[in-house]
């Protein structure tokens, strides 16, 4: 938890912005933007980026100028949230549930298990995208391709409740897709600190005690158990944002992973600093968040 | 401390277990089929319009044609390699830095070890996809900037865990006797330290090469990587592009997709494999 | 009256094909009251007579054939749904001091009250509190434990939690397996005059099961030494311990004595022969009978012993 907060401390001398402004240089021979400050000194540009950060302004995007970028980044960045926060909550829930059943029963429901959690995790997350995506989406028409709710809707005004229903459509097989590679991992690490735990003395005490079955499981193994996985979450946040990038390529999703993607692509460095930054910090206060749950749920950490 | 001798035995025992045996198998397989193509195929992979573009499978293209008049078949058969190859030479040169790096941080000091700790977590919230497309970007496609990349990002994560491992290991008996007898730093941390983590190094460098495939292909999936090679993450690259999707071509988006999956699970085959036999924690 | 009654119990563990023989043709009695000393060394069984007792045995271990009495209920043929009922109720279990006997999760003081609730359906919060409250005052401890963690207690602290919590259903039979065999020399003795208290003003049954036979000798009035998994002798703790039958059970005394008065001689070994009196390998007293098979169970005065060599008149 220390190094967490060390890691803010080294964002504003963020190695993102030193290595994308080098690029800037051969890119500046090939766009005579003067207006974007290209030309100026690379020590100028970095503290204009220093102030820009702070004040919350990133400059102009290239791809989609004259949007600042800023802009970009607040109308895509929930729509981001809402399918990563959805897909990690939704696998952990899944793999903690699956672990749990996998290590109390053992036998062939738990091998079975632990092959499929490590399919899962040699899945290439974009190709199950695109695999749901013509199943689900071109021959089976069930689910929507593209986009994350019908924009027909904004002009033939339907209610509130459509304009979710819409949105849950669109979101499921992103949702789906993001959460495979997830589930597996969380499946795994649970089922492992299941097994651990069955093991501790004091689950002998309740044994001893009289408890059935049940109530030791839900009762005293879960949470127990669940305190690796938790950990695992944290890890896993870095990877998100990567599956994010993939997904929503595929699912024309517009949020950060694409804005993201599009941006390299065009070379749109401000964007680019901008998204990466923000990227950045979403992930950090992911796992600050992940910390302070683990120290809430393990008086042990706590000071 | 482990002879040649004991690596043959190792491999024997290794392929006994089921697990073992397919992993290795289906890796060697689509390691090996690029090799073969020309004696069960005729058309070469890349080769346009070999046939009618667009087609569902048939007893002529058994996995159907793409936009390009390409034969599926052949391109899947090929397309294993390039991902491989990134994968293992990542693995490889990661295995090769942990141990230039990781095995002295440990030694030396534990200011070192928590640097290296530092700079995985560091690597922990930068996003990684990102980051690699930057970079990739930055550097030009070439299979060899991928393998690259992919070892700048990878090497954090198993250099700790080598890292600790050391640190504890430098406590112990032989370490100290072999401090004792006089011998030199550098004859005990790759004399002494090393063999007894070639295990640890092995195993993470299995998950890493895993971990290479998958966003090796994801890189080539994005339009990012080498457009001329023949890999699957191409494969997908082109399918996209042309419109596979909107018209449900799934010829052609779930042979590479298939492939990938099966060489990346042959390999955490492997890996359980390999941690039953070294008997080594690796997280 | 006799509470707990052991007949010819026989467990064995299963493991990889093969199976290991815990425990070993085992009877004995328990009268109500009575504090009945274990004495062994490990792998003597008798941990594993313990746990067949509490019905805590691991699935590779089975009862292969024997009863367990308790109040003349047969335990070992009861279901499990049976058992889980007086589990605690009746015997209660005090472990071996143990950094882990208590959820780390939760708080002392809510996991007792949940014992107390689960066992008694329908009573309310205040009364669970209340006996909670009361059982820790028994063991010395104050009311502030209920609101700590586990990791924040000491050694000491969390195993006289443990004696509470075994108090609270109020059982008749207290089954204490090396309670303080983890703990300093000083706590060990306060948890020991802790146990001989509570056992005395509540008149319980107490099995105390350990290795050191100098913890029990005044704090039970019957012994039974076990060795390879079976009775060697059983009887009254004074006579016993004054003037033991049994070559172990001398062995033991020996070894005490002698460590006091600092004179002591190794003992030859012998070749283990398998079958036959378990104590061959070690006994001085050892002839060529013994090795044909376990010596029976006889009564020689007021206590019983296997040995075909010392156990007759």
């Amino acid at each position: 938890m220390v190094l967490n907060f060390l890691i803010p401390r080294l964002m504003p001398g963020n190695p993102v912005s030193r290595f994308v402004n080098p690029l800037m240089s051969p890119a500046a021979q090939h766009q005579i933007l003067e207006q974007f400050g290209l030309t100026k000194p690379l020590y100028v540009q970095f503290l204009l980026y220093l102030k820009g950060v702070f004040t919350g302004n990133f400059g102009l995007s290239f791809l989609y100028y004259p949007t600042p970028v800023s802009t970009l980044i607040v109308q895509r960045l929930p729509w981001t949230l809402f399918l990563t926060g959805t897909a990690t909550v939704l696998a952990a829930l899944i793999g903690m549930v699956l672990g749990l059943l996998a290590a109390w029963k053992r036998g062939k429901v738990d091998s079975a298990a632990v092959y499929s959690s490590m399919a899962l995790r040699s899945l290439p997350t974009f190709w199950l995208g695109l695999v749901l995506l013509i199943l689900f989406g071109v021959t089976l028409k069930v689910f929507p391709t593209s986009g994350y709710f019908s924009t027909s809707l904004l002009t033939s005004g339907g209610g509130v409740l459509l304009f979710i229903q819409s949105l849950l459509y669109h979101s499921v097989l992103p949702i789906i897709t993001l959460m495979a590679y997830l589930v597996g991992g969380n499946l795994l690490i649970m089922r492992a600190s299941t097994l651990n735990t069955i093991r501790e003395d004091y689950v002998t005490t309740l044994k001893a005690f009289g408890y059935d079955d049940g109530k030791i499981v839900y009762g005293h193994v879960l949470k127990n158990a669940s305190l690796p996985m938790l950990t695992n979450i944290g890890i896993q946040m870095g990877y998100i944002v990567s599956g994010a990038v993939l997904v929503e390529t595929v699912f024309s999703y517009p949020g950060m992973g694409l804005l993201v993607y599009q941006a390299v692509l065009a070379r749109d460095y401000p964007t680019l600093q901008g998204s990466f930054f923000v990227l950045t910090l979403t992930t950090l206060v992911a796992l600050l968040v992940v910390d302070l749950l683990y120290g809430l749920l393990d008086p042990r950490v706590r000071r | 401390m482990q002879s040649s001798r004991g690596y043959t035995d190792l491999l024997g025992r290794l392929v006994r277990d089921p697990k073992g045996a397919v992993g290795l198998g289906v890796i060697l397989c689509f390691t090996i089929l690029p090799f073969l193509r020309p004696l069960i195929t005729k058309y070469p992979p890349l080769a346009v319009g070999v046939g009618v573009p667009n087609e569902p499978p048939s007893h002529l293209h058994p996995m159907g044609t793409t936009s390009l008049g390409q034969d599926v078949f052949s391109q899947f058969l090929a397309g294993g390699l390039v991902p491989v190859e990134v994968g293992v030479l990542t693995g490889i040169f990661t295995s090769l830095l942990v141990v230039l790096i990781a095995i002295p941080a440990g030694y030396y000091s534990q200011r070192l070890g928590r640097l290296l700790t530092l700079i995985t977590d560091v690597f922990l919230i930068i996003p990684t996809l990102p980051l690699i497309i930057l970079i990739g970007v930055y550097l030009g496609p070439s299979l060899i900037n991928q393998v690259l990349v992919l070892t700048l990002i990878s090497w954090p994560f198993p250099a700790r865990v080598v890292a600790s491992q050391v640190l504890s290991l430098k406590e112990r008996g032989f370490v100290q006797g072999a401090k004792a007898l006089g011998a030199s730093d550098a004859r005990i941390m790759f004399g002494e330290i090393l063999p007894n983590v070639t295990n640890l190094i092995i195993s993470n460098s299995i998950l890493v090469i895993i971990f290479a495939i998958l966003f090796q292909t994801a890189i080539s999936f994005l339009g990012l990587g080498v457009p001329t090679a023949p890999g699957w993450g191409n494969m997908l690259y082109y399918a996209e592009q042309s419109g596979a999707i909107a018209s449900g071509e799934w010829w052609w988006v779930v042979p590479p997709g298939l492939g990938i999956l099966a060489v990346a699970f042959g390999f955490s085959l492997l890996f359980l494999r390999l941690e039953e036999l070294l008997g080594v924690e690796v997280r | 009256m006799t509470i707990l009654d052991v007949r010819d119990l026989n467990v064995v563990y299963r493991a990889n094909g093969r199976e290991i023989e815990a425990v070993r043709d085992l009877s004995f009695t328990v009268e109500k009251g009575d504090s009945m000393a274990v004495v062994g060394e490990s792998g003597s069984g008798k941990t594993t007579l313990a746990m067949a007792i509490m019905g805590l045995l691991p699935s590779q271990a089975i009862v292969r054939s024997g009863q367990i009495l308790l109040e003349g209920q047969d335990l070992v043929t009861m279901p499990e749904s049976e058992r889980r009922k007086i589990r605690w109720k009746k015997v209660a279990m005090v472990f071996q001091a143990s950094q882990n006997a208590l959820d780390p999760v939760k708080k002392v003081g809510s996991q007792l009250v949940e014992l107390y609730l689960y066992h008694n359906r329908g009573a309310k919060k205040e009364e669970a509190l209340d006996r909670v409250a009361k059982a820790l005052l028994t063991v010395n401890l104050s009311q502030s434990i209920m609101n700590m963690y586990p990791h924040e207690l000491s050694g000491g602290m969390k195993q006289r939690a443990v004696i509470a919590a075994s108090l609270l259903l109020e059982p008749d039979v207290l089954l204490a397996d090396e309670p303080t065999t983890a703990l300093d020399v000083v706590t060990q003795a306060e948890i020991l005059l802790l146990i001989k208290r509570i056992v005395s003003e509540r008149g319980l049954t107490l099995l105390f099961i350990t290795h050191d036979i100098s913890l029990v000798a005044s704090l039970c009035n019957r012994i039974m030494v076990m060795y390879g998994g079976t009775d060697m002798e059983s009887g009254p703790m004074r006579d016993v311990l004054l003037s033991p039958t049994h070559p172990y059970t001398q062995r033991l005394m020996e070894v005490l004595k002698g460590l006091e008065e600092g004179r002591l001689t190794l003992e030859q070994l012998r070749e283990d022969q398998g079958r036959g009196c378990p104590f061959l390998s070690r006994c001085r007293f050892a002839e060529s009978r013994c090795a044909e098979g376990l010596p029976k169970r006889r009564s020689l005065g007021n206590r019983e012993v296997r040995c075909l060599v010392r156990g007759e008149g």
